[in-house]
């Protein structure tokens, strides 16, 4: 039906026009801005960034927190969602509800919630001075604490991702696989695991990009040393007012996201075919 | 041995689920106490902070900016997420695969990037830290959420319909406007919602365009909580949890939301 395809492809260039406007052309102002100084082109500001040893050090601390939220996020991602997935049909639902409930509240009113859990008058603190691990508990503004508000953050998205590829999975190729005797240890690791990973690497994906990105995880639950790539360029921009400086450590963070969702693409195309 | 294992991985669960739930069950109590903001277990029982809460303007002012630019930013997103939607799953625009890409853009992109951006650009047109800034901002934001669901909505729909009302004569505006649309309510309903939710708890982007009389609300929730330290604040989240919990509570009974949300 070409006429109807026409106008929907007319539909279609509006939407085009608008996000080119206020998504694609503020995009391509933060790259010019990085790649100026004093009105020319130049890297100058790249070469502050790359030879500055804070913000080398920022960046490494980025990409290693991000990748350990990534990978706590999807083991105990796969556990809630094989334990979703194993419940009656009819109660699946509330379940998934339940657990990805944090999802739809306030991202800051929870990383109150772990000011609160953290925080020496609160309820991990009590529980170790119970136990006498140790007299001063300081958690919170550390690694640690940043750690935990990551994952808090990213797990119902990872969640979500597991647990629809391990309902699209065809019961009978896992009662196949019993049938033909494999124990059900063999039969998660040689059917089931593999068939989830399409979820897998969805959820590892979603989960890298939003921990490498997160601003205000850090802003709350972390301290002046736990700073990651996002405060940077946004002190650098607004604190000091250097636009340029600012638009470069960005522009550096969306290169590291994008290179990183690339090779987790190509890795599982690659798991494909092996 | 079996069952241990399995005892095992039930207490492994509902472990998980208290540390899910956990940062939500402290708020709630802590904001019916009368001591410390950050003190759990709170002594003493009082509603006091909620009678601040409700005589706070500055509070007041925040929630009502919030649900406004909540309001505009998802009409925006809602419409030209339908139009993104139609032209990816059914109009004839090439290179359709970096299309879709382009459109959940703003996903991936940094929002400290993004955030930037609106930045530069607004500072000439004089228009930062309007309302008007914020919510254009946050439509850009919001948009894919509303396209995902679209697109895989309409996607599961069958364009034999939209051809049989082009047959037997009607414009294609009209067929769209009486087939197709009506077909797409409950995916812009659910995909509108959440953009919604996501608009009003927006941080990052929104905090390079604020102004001092344009502080959205979890702006001054972090001012509160970080800043100013200000109890007031335990019995705002406390009320925006219990409020989260019932909403969500409705919304999967009526409506099975989670159907909405599997990718």
């Amino acid at each position: 039906m070409p006429r109807m395809k026409r106008f929907y492809s007319v539909l279609g260039w509006i939407a085009i026009a608008y996000m080119a406007a206020l998504f694609l052309y503020p995009l391509l102002n933060v790259l010019t801005t990085s790649l100026k100084s004093g009105g020319s082109f130049s890297l100058e500001q790249y070469e502050k960034v790359f030879s500055s040893a804070v913000y080398m050090k920022v960046l490494g601390r980025t990409m290693g927190i991000a990748a350990v939220s990534t990978v706590i996020s999807l083991v105990l991602g796969y556990a809630l969602a094989w334990f979703i997935a194993s419940r009656r049909p009819s109660s699946q639902g509330i379940w998934l509800m339940l657990i990805i409930s944090p999802m739809f509240m306030s991202l800051t009113v929870r990383l109150y919630g772990w000011l609160i859990i953290l925080s020496n008058d609160g309820p991990v603190a009590a529980v170790s001075r119970a136990l006498r691990f140790s007299q001063e508990v300081s958690l919170l503004f550390s690694n640690f604490s940043v750690i935990v508000g990551i994952v808090h953050y990213v797990l119902p998205f990872v969640v979500l991702n597991i647990y629809t590829s391990l309902k699209k999975l065809n019961p009978s190729l896992l009662e196949a696989s019993m049938m033909l005797g494999a124990s059900s240890a063999r039969t998660f690791w040689r059917v089931t695991f593999p068939l989830s990973l399409p979820g897998v690497f969805a959820g590892g994906s979603i989960a890298f990009a939003l921990a490498a990105n997160t601003f205000l995880v850090p802003l709350m639950l972390g301290g002046p040393k736990t700073n990651l790539l996002s405060n940077m360029a946004y002190d650098a921009t607004i604190t000091i007012g250097n636009f340029g400086l600012g638009s470069a450590l960005s522009i550096v963070l969306l290169a590291i996201v994008v290179i990183v969702l690339v090779l987790m693409g190509v890795l599982e195309r690659r798991g494909h075919h092996a | 041995m079996r069952s241990a294992l399995r005892a095992a991985g039930y207490l492994a669960i509902a472990l998980l689920l208290l540390f899910i739930l956990g940062p939500m069950l402290v708020i709630v109590p802590v904001s019916f106490g009368s001591s410390g903001m950050f003190q759990f277990p709170p002594s003493g029982f009082s509603l006091e902070r909620y009678g601040q809460l409700f005589a706070d303007d500055r509070i007041m002012s925040s929630i009502g900016l919030s649900l406004g630019i909540g309001a505009a930013s998802t009409v925006i997103a809602v419409l030209v997420g339908v139009l993104a939607a139609v032209g990816i799953a059914r109009g004839g625009i090439p290179f359709k695969g970096m299309l879709e890409s382009f459109f959940l853009g703003p996903l991936i992109v940094p929002l400290v990037t993004t955030g930037i951006g609106f930045l530069i650009i607004f500072v000439p047109m004089g228009i930062v830290g309007s309302p008007v800034s914020i919510a254009l901002a946050h439509s850009v934001v919001i948009c894919p959420y509303v396209i995902r669901i679209a697109t895989a909505s309409l996607r599961q729909l069958d364009p034999v319909l939209e051809e049989a009302a082009i047959v037997h004569g009607a414009k294609e505006g009209y067929a769209f406007r009486t087939v197709v649309l009506p077909q797409l309510v409950p995916a812009m309903i659910s995909g509108g919602l959440l953009a919604f939710l996501v608009s009003i708890d927006e941080y990052t982007v929104t905090s390079f365009l604020i102004q001092a009389n344009t502080i959205t609300l979890p702006v001054r929730i972090y001012q509160l909580v970080s800043l100013d330290i200000n109890p007031v604040v335990t019995a705002l989240a406390g009320l925006t949890i219990m409020l989260s919990f019932i909403v969500i509570f409705v919304l999967e009974k009526k409506f099975a939301i989670h159907k909405y949300l599997e990718m």
